[in-house]
């Protein structure tokens, strides 16, 4: 199987730790980036097992939930398994549901064990896995129905494999006063509580020397140092791995005498110290360890403020009692009820490229703006995501851009409303249009009568699809802009008059035939935040259209976006920009004059400009064009 | 965090208890001088599962979507390598998605031209001098010829550039080549071997040979065990590249295979000084200006340009 091992992004108000990290909850100590220990061995474990097992900590990166949900939709996972815990789990709740709805989802509770049925509560969860994930995971992945997994302790903790690492290791770190510069390798000497032998520590330095010949320096944490661990051998490990090594112990019992080779050590103080310890700690301090004091509630505060100053120690306060979180079983329930308590969302289901680039992406946000659960739905990217509607109800709604790469013969298996926001050129009349408007008007008779709905970004073809017997046509919708892409970005406009576009045979001869008329055009393809810039670069932009069928180009919109004014030919009536108002129209007989006049008239010019803008601002964004495309839809018998 | 965040994009990485991944190896070497470069504060490589969007930049090794385009971070693609999977489709469909498009060599630079690509920028392969460069000589991993790579070549590349070299010694690591019967027999193939020994196995043998794969020699790209062998100090004798000709002169001795490879292989395993002086001007010429330090400058200059 195809699986996800994930430490999910932390989106609540305060980022912190989950499972198999030191002290799940917010971070203890600034700076510390802490190693999910148990979800690596998971990984490992499952990659040993046969599976394609991958480690993303969300939390180490920083990754946005957006990322992350991009990441689920993208790749074709069976199952993914995600870590949450008591202190993170309100925020969790709305995460776990997307991902639950995206691919088949085990839930990694580290909370107590008797809360994890609770969870069974959220929509769409294959599994609730708590205890020993290593035994856990591995039971619950065949499952067919929602199960919840109690695994027992791994039986033989030599079986335990190397925790899986990638160059993310590089992130984790654990600072401590008297460290040397550059990337730790963090290391547990326990596993859920048992000690990890001494060998497979030094088994785990030397592999990961080997791989990432950039770390240069080991932290272990070892919270059974001399009660439970052979400490004796896992220090003359350390000791003799050949970079230096600091760790975070919990003082108890004899020191070994290797000891004193740390860089730098962190311990905690169970309660007041014995003369022996102090003189114990005086020799690591005269070693040259630098040393770090973690106090408990037990520690007395003279005590351990006397201890600092003699040993030229940091005292850390001491941490705070563990918080008490509401059961899980509380919150999972306040999640129903207010879902339950808000208005059944429909789904709308965008189909399409969705890249920032393109519309896609702008009306699912748009959707969701509307009230609406928007889900994207890309054919290009993830093909077996199509499949995804054949499950949806007459309640949805389905809006393709263009309905590319979509497989037309599972249209009439769709339940939902399918809508087609149509954005190519269409011919006018039965005979005569270029032969690609030809090609493209076959394959849309081929699919538009499968659509419940029909909307046009404009309206040149309208007249002549009506005749030829197109009865879902609804009506015509401009193409949307994304404000926040283009925008006016303050650059200097060294451009007097510009051209963006693929060259066509119209194209071509319009711009010959300007140049004949002595009107010089920067002529340029560009795409992406380059287009963005360099529609900002000019004053006039001109629009030329593809063929010599009338239309109304996104263009036109794109660069009043972009503060610069539109020269175009005439557009498709009824005008939606008006002459003299948003832009303005040439002929071949006054273009030059036109152009003189425009470039020397800046503030009339700009006052276009702003009335152009104010009008896309108005009328042209996504949220408007699904707005007036929902608008257009007649109410379903 | 202050300064550029940089991912370097692979489909597979991790590959060092397999058959292993020139590829990865370079990401690594790439990531490790773009880190050193002012204003860069981190530069990792990931593979389609770990690449996340707190990043400012991706460099993906291939095109989407044999890689993945994550919302947010600019996106440039190194062509250094063809599609993985033919059903990908032509990587010329993939130019528009990226913001700039770093070629390995000349005639994909005019490829992705064609194809309309906006911002092209000539970065040939290289090595990580901190990992390749010359080390102490180990008695087992000393050989009069090497080869280091995995079997991804044709039966003709095999007979022109393997077999003329056996009789005068050639050892082979890598995986798959044992279905070559002539190597097989000859007892000359020594299996995979960790990225961390190649250093010593170059800096060990007398000459290295270099035989590049069909579309590497088609397209003209030259490829990284050119940079690694001579940063490790070693001889090498490849097979015939213009750009690999070009960007190394004379220091490096190329050859049309066959007869004439052999009588090349002969006369510099019998001239120790002359095999001395061509290693140590191929690595001055690497250091001069080669190494992947050189390329990660040139790339951010022309990124921020």
């Amino acid at each position: 199987m195809r699986l996800l091992i994930a430490n999910p992004p932390w989106t609540g108000p305060t980022a912190g730790q989950r499972l198999g990290c030191d002290r799940p909850g917010p971070p203890a100590v600034a700076g510390a980036v802490p190693w999910p220990d148990e979800l690596a061995c998971l990984a490992a474990n499952l990659r040993q097992a046969g599976h394609e097992a991958a480690l993303v900590d969300a939390i180490a990166t920083g990754e946005s939930a957006a990322g992350f949900h991009q990441r689920l939709t993208e790749r074709p996972y069976d199952a993914v398994v995600l870590a949450t815990h008591p202190a993170s789990l309100e925020a969790d709740l709305p995460l776990l549901e997307r991902s639950a709805a995206l691919r088949p989802t085990l839930l990694a509770w580290c909370g107590p064990p008797d809360q994890a049925g609770a969870l069974t509560a959220l929509e769409g969860l294959r599994a609730v896995v708590t205890g020993d994930l290593l035994t856990a995971v591995p039971s619950a992945l065949p499952a067919r129905e929602l199960v919840v997994v109690d695994g027992p302790p791994l039986a033989d903790l030599a079986a335990l494999p190397l925790p899986y690492r990638d160059y993310t290791v590089h992130r984790y770190r654990y600072p401590l006063a008297g460290q040397p510069p550059g990337p730790q390798l963090l290391l547990r000497a326990a596993y859920r509580g048992r000690p990890r032998p001494a060998a497979a520590l030094a088994a785990e330095i030397a592999f990961c020397r080997r791989q990432y010949p950039r770390l240069t320096q080991v932290v272990l944490t070892d919270p059974l140092a001399n009660g439970g661990t052979d400490f004796a051998a896992v220090v003359e490990v350390l000791a003799a791995c050949g970079l230096p090594w600091s760790a975070r112990l919990a003082l108890t019992g004899a020191w070994p005498a290797t000891l004193t080779t740390a860089a730098a050590l962190e311990l905690s103080l169970p309660g007041e110290l014995a003369h022996e310890a102090v003189e114990r700690l005086q020799g690591l301090a005269e070693a040259g360890v630098s040393l770090t004091l973690q106090p408990s509630a037990a520690t007395p505060a003279g005590q351990l403020a006397a201890l600092a100053s003699h040993l030229g120690a940091v005292a850390r306060p001491p941490l705070p009692p563990p918080p008490t979180w509401p059961a899980a079983a509380d919150r999972v329930t306040r999640r129903q009820v207010a879902l339950a308590a808000a208005p059944a969302r429909p789904k709308l289901y965008v189909v399409g490229q969705h890249l920032p680039v393109y519309m896609p992406p702008w009306l699912c946000a748009a959707a969701d703006e509307l009230g609406y659960r928007s889900v994207a739905i890309d054919p290009f990217e993830e093909p077996r995501d199509v499949k995804r509607l054949l499950a949806t109800s007459a309640d949805d709604m389905i809006l393709f851009d263009r309905g590319h790469a979509f497989p037309v013969e599972l249209l009439p298996r769709i339940a939902g409303r399918k809508v087609l926001y149509y954005p190519d050129i269409l011919p006018q009349r039965a005979h005569g249009a270029p032969s690609l408007t030809y090609a493209k008007y076959r394959e849309f008779v081929a699919a538009a009568p499968l659509f419940d709905d029909v909307v046009l970004h404009d309206g040149h073809a309208l007249e002549f699809l009506l005749a030829a017997g197109h009865r879902n046509l609804r009506g015509v919708v401009m193409l949307p802009y994304d404000p926040s892409r283009h925008r006016d970005l303050g650059l200097p406009r060294d451009i007097d008059l510009l051209f963006i576009g693929m060259m066509s045979p119209h194209r071509e001869a319009c711009l010959a035939r300007l140049e004949q008329a002595g009107v010089a055009v920067t002529v340029c393809q560009v795409w992406g935040d380059e287009f963005v810039r360099t529609l900002n670069r000019a004053k006039l932009v001109l629009n030329l259209h593809s063929t010599e069928q009338v239309n109304t180009e996104l263009r036109i919109v794109e660069a009043l976006a972009c503060g610069a004014m539109v020269l175009s030919e005439p557009t498709t009536r009824p005008w939606v920009f008006q002459p003299g108002e948003h832009l303005d129209h040439f002929t071949f007989e006054d273009a030059a004059a036109k152009v003189a006049w425009w470039l020397s008239h800046d503030a009339e010019r700009q006052a276009v400009v702003a009335r152009g803008r104010e009008l896309i601002a108005r009328e042209h964004t996504a949220l408007r064009c699904l707005q007036k495309i929902l608008a257009l839809l007649p109410e379903k018998p | 965090m202050n300064g550029l965040r940089i991912g370097l994009q692979l489909p597979i990485i991790n590959t060092y208890s397999g058959n292993v991944w020139g590829d990865e190896i370079m990401a690594v070497g790439l990531a490790d001088a773009l880190r050193g470069e002012p204003g860069v504060a981190e530069a990792e490589v990931y593979d389609l599962d770990t690449i996340h969007d707190q990043l400012d930049l991706v460099i993906s090794f291939y095109a989407w979507p044999e890689t993945r385009l994550v919302a947010g971070p600019r996106q440039v693609w190194w062509y250094q390598a063809p599609r993985l999977r033919a059903e990908a489709g032509p990587v010329t469909d993939a130019v528009g998605r990226y913001e700039a498009v770093l070629v390995a060599g000349p005639n994909l630079g005019r490829e992705v031209l064609d194809a309309g690509a906006r911002k092209v920028l000539f970065v040939p392969m290289s090595a990580n001098p901190e990992i390749y460069h010359p080390v102490e000589p180990r008695a087992e991993l000393a050989h009069d010829i090497v080869f280091v790579a995995n079997h991804n070549r044709t039966r003709e590349e095999v007979e022109r550039y393997l077999l003329p070299l056996l009789p005068l010694g050639l050892t082979i690591y890598g995986a798959g080549w044992d279905r070559e019967p002539e190597l097989a027999a000859a007892g000359c193939l020594r299996g995979r071997i960790h990225p961390a020994d190649v250093p010593a196995v170059y800096s060990s043998s007398k000459l290295v040979l270099s035989c590049h794969t069909p579309w590497h020699r088609l397209n003209d790209v030259p490829t990284s065990r050119l940079w690694e062998a001579t940063c490790c100090g070693a001889c090498v004798l490849s097979d015939r590249l213009p750009t690999a000709e070009k960007l190394f002169g004379e220091t490096l001795v190329f050859s049309q295979g066959g007869a004439e490879l052999a009588a090349f292989a002969q006369a510099l395993l019998a001239d120790d000084a002359g095999r001395q002086a061509l290693a140590h001007a191929a690595r001055e010429r690497v250091e001069a200006g080669l190494t992947f330090r050189h390329h990660a400058r040139r790339i951010l200059d022309f990124l921020r340009g």
